[in-house]
C-alpha cells in the first residue's frame, strides 16, 4: 500500500469494525441481534429466512426477524445518512417508548385521518389578522369574525365553530386510498428506520457504514450516485464538519466537501484566515464507510483517509497532518477508549 | 397587477446545486438545533401504571397543541419586548393574559383527558379520539387567538422602534419546530421556484425531521402529522371533473326573526359536481349588535330550515355552511345545497323561510366554464416575490394610515437567500428590486440581505396607484351577483360567486376546488409556499389588489372572502379580476351592475 494513492483494493469497508450485539424485545422474550462483518443477523432465529417463508403465509412474525429485513431494506437507503449520527457528540435519544407512539394502534394514521383538521394547520389564512382599519388598535372596530367549518377527509364535518352542521347523508364521500396506503408506507419507512436507530450507537454506526459502502464505489448503488449526489455531499459534509472542528479548529459552517470520483483518496485544502478560516476538501463516499463509521476520522491528530491494512485490533490506516501535507501511515490499535497510536 | 414577465426566466434551475444547498442548510440547521438546551423530558412517571397507555394516546395531542402555541407566545413575547414604556405597559399584560388564558385550557385539558381515561379500558379508542378532538378545538382557537395578538402588538410596536431607531425585533434563536418550518418553507419555495421539485422538497424536509425526531428535538409523533400532509399537498388533488355552473339570483327574501338580521340578499348560486351553494349577504339590524360577532351564527333553525325544489320536482335542504361578519354590520354566508342538483335541471326555486316568497334561479341560463385562455404571466420565482410584494401592498392598503409598520419581510429575505444560493434568483432579481423599492416607500424595515440581493427598482404603475388610492373612501355601496367559472389553473378551480361593496373597499365571494390548500397569497408559516396572486382594475383605471379576509376550507374545497382594496371606483361600470397561478394567469370581467344592499 503507498501512501500517496492506497489501493482501491484495500481491506473491506468494515474491516475496522468490530462484532457488535444489540438487545432487543422479540414477543415476550429478550432476543439478541449481531453484527459482524457487515452482515446483521438475528442470533435466537437459526432459520430466520424460513420464518420469513412462514409469516408470507400468514404465520407470526418476530421481532427479531422483522429488523433484520429491515436493516437489509435500509442498507442504501441515504435517510440512515441524513437521521444517523454525525459525530460521537451527536446523540440519538430515540428509545423504545417513542417507538411504541408510532406503532400504537388505533392512532396510526387509521385513527388519525378523522382528525383531518391538519387542514386548519396547512390553511393559515383564516386565521391571518387581517384587519381592514385600525392596525394599533388593540380592538379594532374593522376587524372580521370568521366563522368556520371544518370538513375531514370522508365527508364529515367535525368542526366545533361550524354554523351549521348538513347530515352525513348529504355530503359525498371522497375516498382516497392511494393516499392512504402512500401515508401508511411513508409511516412504516420512518417507523423502521427509527427502530434501526433505536439499536443504540454501534448499529447507528454500522447502519451509516453500510449505507456508504452501497454508494461507494464498486457498492450496489454506485451506478445511481448522480441523482444522489447533493445527498452523499451533505452526508460528508456533515460528518467532514466535526471531524474538522477537531482537528484544525475551523468553523463546522466553513467546511465545503465535493465528491471524489476518480481514483486516490482526494484533496484537502484551508481557506482563509481567522474566523474566516474554512476546509475545502474532496472525498470518496467510501471515506464514510471505511473510516469514518470506524471512528477514525480524526485519530492521533490526523485525519484518516483511508485504511491500508486492518487485523483487529490493529490498523494501519493513511492519514493527513494537516491540509496540504502528504498522506502517512500510521498503525493504530482499537482499545476501550478509542483508536491509538502505536508507531 | 403582476409588472409582466420579466425579461426571459435566466437559464434553466440547477437541480442538483439547488438540492445540495438544501440539504447543506438542512446540515447546519441540525447543528444548531443540536446547540440548543435540551427539552426537559415530560414527566410521565406521575400518571399511574394503569392510565399510562391512554396518556400515550393523548399526550402527544395536547402536547402538539402546546409546541404549536408555545413558539406562537414566544414570537408574541419577542414583539413585545422592544415596546417602549407605556406600550409595553400596555402590551404586555395581553401575552400575559394570553399565557393565563391558555395554560387554564391546557390544565382543563388534562383534567378533562386524564378522568375521561380512567373509563377509557372499555372504551379506549373513542375517548382518545374524542379528547384529541378537543386539543385540536383548544389549540386552533388559541392559536388563532394569539396570532391576532401577536400581529397587534407588532403594528403597535413597529412605529415606536422606528421612533427609537431600533430595527425590526431581533430575532431571538429559533426553536427545533421553527427552525424545521423555516426551512419547510424555504424548500417549498425553491420548489414552487422550479429550483427542485416537490418531492425532492418533501424528502429533505423529511429527512430533517425524522434526524430531529430522532434526536428528541421534535416530538416523534408530529413525523406522522407531516408525513400525511406532505402525501396530501403533492398527491394529484385535481378538482371533481364534471361541469360547474354559477348563476347570478340577486333577489332579497326576509331574513328568520330570529336572526338578528334584516333582508337576506341572495347572490349567487354554484353547482360543481360534488357539492352546490348559494352565497348569501345580510346586514345586521340592531346598530348595538353588529361587533357582536356570533360563532357560530345560525340563522335557520332546524324547523326553518330553507328548501328548494326543481323543475323535475326533487326537493333539496339548504344548510349553514361558513360564513363571516364585521363591525359595519355586513353579515354573509355560504349555504350548502344538498342534494347536489343534478345535471340538466332548469332551474331552482328556493324558499328561504317559511311563508316568504320563493325565489326562482334559472339554471338553464347559468354560466359554465367561462372562456378564458391562460396567458403566461412570468417566472414562478419572480411571481413568488412579487407575491411577497402584493401581500405587503395590501397591508398598507388596508390600513388607515396607508403604511405596514409592523410588515417583517424576514421570512421573504430568507427565500430570496435560499434563491440566490441555489442559483436560481436570476430571472426574480427584478421583482426583488420593486420589493426593497416598495417596502422603502412604506417605511418598512428591509433586512440587509434584501437589500444586497438587487438594486432597488421601479414600481409598477398598478401598484403605484393602489398606493395613492389606498386611503380612498369613495366605494359605491351594494352588492353584485357576480357569477364566472374560471377555467382550471394549476389543478384548481375558482368560481367567483358574488361581490359586495361598501365606501371602504369590497369583498369577493371565492369558492375553490383542487389544491386548494394554497389558495392565498403570501403564505410563510410552517413550510406553506403558496401563491395565488389575485388583482384587479376597474374600467376607471383603478388597480386592487385582493387578500385573503377569511377562508373554510375542508378535502379538495374552500370558501374564500377576498378583500378588495382599495375600494372601487364610484364610476366604475366593471372590474376585471385576475389570478395568477404558478402556470400562468386569467382574467375575468364582471360588470359593475349595483344592487342596494338589504
Amino acid at each position: 500500500v503507498s501512501a500517496a494513492d492506497p489501493s482501491p483494493a484495500g481491506p473491506p469497508w468494515w474491516a475496522a469494525l468490530p462484532p457488535a450485539v444489540a438487545e432487543v424485545s422479540c414477543g415476550e422474550q429478550t432476543h439478541r441481534l449481531r453484527w459482524a462483518e457487515g452482515k446483521l443477523i438475528a442470533v435466537d432465529h437459526p432459520d430466520a429466512e424460513g420464518e420469513l417463508v412462514l409469516a408470507a403465509l400468514g404465520g407470526d412474525r418476530s421481532d427479531c426477524v422483522d429488523l433484520v429485513e429491515a436493516w437489509g431494506r435500509h442498507s442504501d437507503d441515504l435517510e440512515v445518512l441524513a437521521a444517523g449520527p454525525r459525530s460521537a457528540a451527536d446523540e440519538l435519544t430515540i428509545g423504545p417508548e417513542d417507538l411504541a407512539e408510532l406503532r400504537a394502534p388505533g392512532l396510526g394514521w387509521a385513527a388519525y385521518a378523522p382528525l383531518a383538521r391538519a387542514r386548519f394547520q396547512t390553511r393559515p389564512m383564516w386565521i391571518r389578522p387581517r384587519l381592514p382599519r385600525g392596525a394599533a388598535r388593540l380592538r379594532p372596530a374593522g376587524g372580521i369574525t370568521r366563522v368556520k367549518t371544518v370538513r375531514a377527509s370522508g365527508g364529515a364535518r367535525i368542526s366545533s365553530v361550524s354554523v351549521g352542521r348538513a347530515p352525513a347523508t348529504g355530503v359525498r364521500q371522497v375516498r382516497r386510498p392511494g393516499l392512504a396506503n402512500e401515508a401508511e408506507r411513508e409511516r412504516t419507512r420512518r417507523t423502521e428506520l427509527l427502530s434501526l436507530l433505536a439499536l443504540g450507537p454501534a448499529f447507528q454506526w454500522r447502519l451509516a457504514g453500510t449505507v456508504a459502502a452501497a454508494w461507494a464505489a464498486g457498492g450496489s448503488r454506485a451506478g445511481d450516485r448522480d441523482a444522489a449526489r447533493p445527498a452523499l455531499i451533505a452526508a460528508l459534509t456533515g460528518r467532514l464538519a466535526p471531524a474538522a472542528q477537531s482537528w484544525l479548529g475551523v468553523d463546522p459552517g466553513r467546511v465545503n466537501v465535493s465528491l471524489q470520483e476518480d481514483t486516490g483518496w482526494g484533496r484537502l485544502a484551508l481557506s482563509g484566515d481567522g474566523h474566516a478560516r474554512g476546509l475545502s476538501a474532496a472525498l470518496p463516499v467510501g471515506w464514510l464507510a471505511s473510516v469514518w463509521a470506524a471512528g477514525l476520522a480524526v485519530t492521533a491528530g490526523h485525519l484518516v483517509i483511508a485504511l491500508a491494512e486492518v487485523a483487529w485490533p490493529d490498523a494501519t490506516v493513511l492519514g493527513v497532518a494537516e491540509p496540504g501535507a502528504d498522506p502517512a501511515l500510521l498503525k493504530l490499535r482499537a482499545t476501550a477508549g478509542g483508536w491509538e497510536r502505536t508507531s | 397587477m403582476t409588472p409582466g414577465p420579466d425579461q426571459g426566466y435566466g437559464p434553466p434551475p440547477d437541480h442538483a446545486r439547488a438540492e445540495t444547498y438544501l440539504r447543506l442548510r438542512v446540515e447546519a440547521e441540525l447543528r444548531r438545533v443540536q446547540a440548543l438546551p435540551r427539552p426537559d423530558p415530560p414527566p410521565e412517571s406521575r400518571i399511574p401504571a394503569s392510565l399510562r397507555g391512554v396518556a400515550r394516546l393523548a399526550a402527544p395531542l395536547g402536547q402538539r397543541a402546546v409546541t404549536t402555541v408555545q413558539p406562537l407566545a414566544g414570537s408574541a413575547a419577542r414583539s413585545l419586548q422592544p415596546l417602549a414604556g407605556g406600550a409595553t405597559r400596555t402590551l404586555q399584560p395581553l401575552a400575559g393574559r394570553a399565557a393565563r388564558t391558555l395554560q387554564p385550557l391546557f390544565g382543563q385539558l388534562a383534567g378533562t383527558v386524564l378522568p375521561a381515561a380512567e373509563q377509557a379500558a372499555r372504551r379506549l379508542q373513542p375517548l382518545a379520539l374524542q379528547a384529541a378532538g378537543r386539543a385540536q378545538t383548544l389549540r386552533f382557537a388559541a392559536e388563532q387567538q394569539l396570532r391576532m395578538w401577536q400581529w397587534r402588538a407588532q403594528a403597535a410596536a413597529a412605529p415606536l422602534r422606528r421612533a427609537a431607531g431600533d430595527g425590526p425585533a431581533r430575532s431571538a434563536e429559533l426553536s427545533a419546530e421553527e427552525g424545521l418550518g423555516r426551512l419547510d418553507t424555504v424548500a417549498h419555495a425553491l420548489a414552487w421556484a422550479g429550483a427542485i421539485d416537490d418531492a425532492t422538497a418533501d424528502s429533505v424536509v423529511g429527512s430533517l425531521e425524522t434526524a430531529l425526531a430522532a434526536r428528541s428535538r421534535i416530538h416523534s409523533r408530529w413525523l406522522l402529522v407531516r408525513v400525511k400532509r406532505g402525501i396530501r399537498q403533492h398527491h394529484a388533488d385535481r378538482p371533481p371533473a364534471g361541469a360547474y355552473l354559477a348563476a347570478p339570483v340577486g333577489a332579497a327574501c326576509p331574513a328568520p326573526p330570529e336572526s338578528g338580521l334584516a333582508n337576506l340578499d341572495v347572490i349567487t348560486m354554484v353547482i360543481a359536481p360534488d357539492r352546490a351553494f348559494l352565497v348569501v349577504a345580510a346586514r345586521v339590524t340592531e346598530p348595538d349588535a353588529r361587533s357582536q360577532h356570533r360563532d357560530p351564527w345560525p340563522v335557520f333553525g332546524s324547523a326553518d330550515r330553507p328548501t328548494a325544489i326543481d323543475d323535475r320536482g326533487n326537493a333539496y335542504q339548504l344548510y349553514e355552511d361558513s360564513g363571516w361578519s364585521n363591525d359595519e354590520g355586513e353579515w354573509d354566508s355560504i349555504l350548502q345545497i344538498t342534494p347536489v342538483p343534478p345535471a340538466g335541471v332548469q332551474w331552482l326555486e328556493l324558499t328561504m323561510s317559511p311563508g316568504s316568497a320563493p325565489i326562482r334561479v334559472d339554471l338553464a341560463r347559468a354560466a359554465g366554464e367561462a372562456a378564458i385562455g391562460a396567458e403566461p404571466a412570468g417566472s414562478p420565482a419572480a411571481r413568488l416575490i412579487d407575491a411577497a410584494a402584493i401581500d405587503l401592498l395590501g397591508e398598507a392598503a388596508g390600513s388607515e394610515a396607508g403604511r405596514a409598520p409592523g410588515h417583517d419581510l424576514r421570512g421573504v429575505t430568507d427565500i430570496v437567500t435560499a434563491l440566490e444560493g441555489a442559483g436560481a434568483l436570476a430571472p426574480a432579481r427584478d421583482a426583488v428590486g420593486r420589493l426593497v423599492s416598495l417596502a422603502d416607500r412604506l417605511a418598512v424595515d428591509v433586512p440587509p440581505a434584501l437589500r444586497a440581493a438587487a438594486p432597488p427598482g421601479d414600481l409598477p404603475a398598478a401598484w403605484v396607484s393602489v398606493l395613492e388610492n389606498g386611503r380612498r373612501r369613495d366605494g359605491p355601496c351594494g352588492i353584485i351577483p357576480a357569477a364566472v367559472v374560471l377555467p382550471e389553473l394549476d389543478g384548481t378551480r375558482f368560481v367567483l360567486a358574488g361581490l359586495r361593496s361598501s365606501a371602504a373597499g369590497a369583498q369577493l365571494h371565492v369558492l375553490a376546488w383542487g389544491r386548494h390548500r394554497m389558495p392565498g397569497f403570501f403564505v410563510f408559516q410552517h413550510g406553506r409556499v403558496g401563491v395565488w396572486s389575485w388583482s384587479a382594475r376597474d374600467d376607471r383605471g383603478r388597480w386592487h389588489i385582493l387578500t385573503e379576509g377569511s377562508c373554510s376550507a375542508g378535502d379538495l374545497h374552500a370558501n374564500l372572502q377576498l378583500e378588495i382594496r382599495p375600494p372601487l371606483h364610484p364610476q366604475a361600470t366593471s372590474l376585471a379580476v385576475t389570478m395568477a397561478g404558478r402556470s400562468g394567469q386569467v382574467t375575468a370581467t364582471v360588470p359593475l351592475d349595483w344592487r342596494e344592499a338589504r
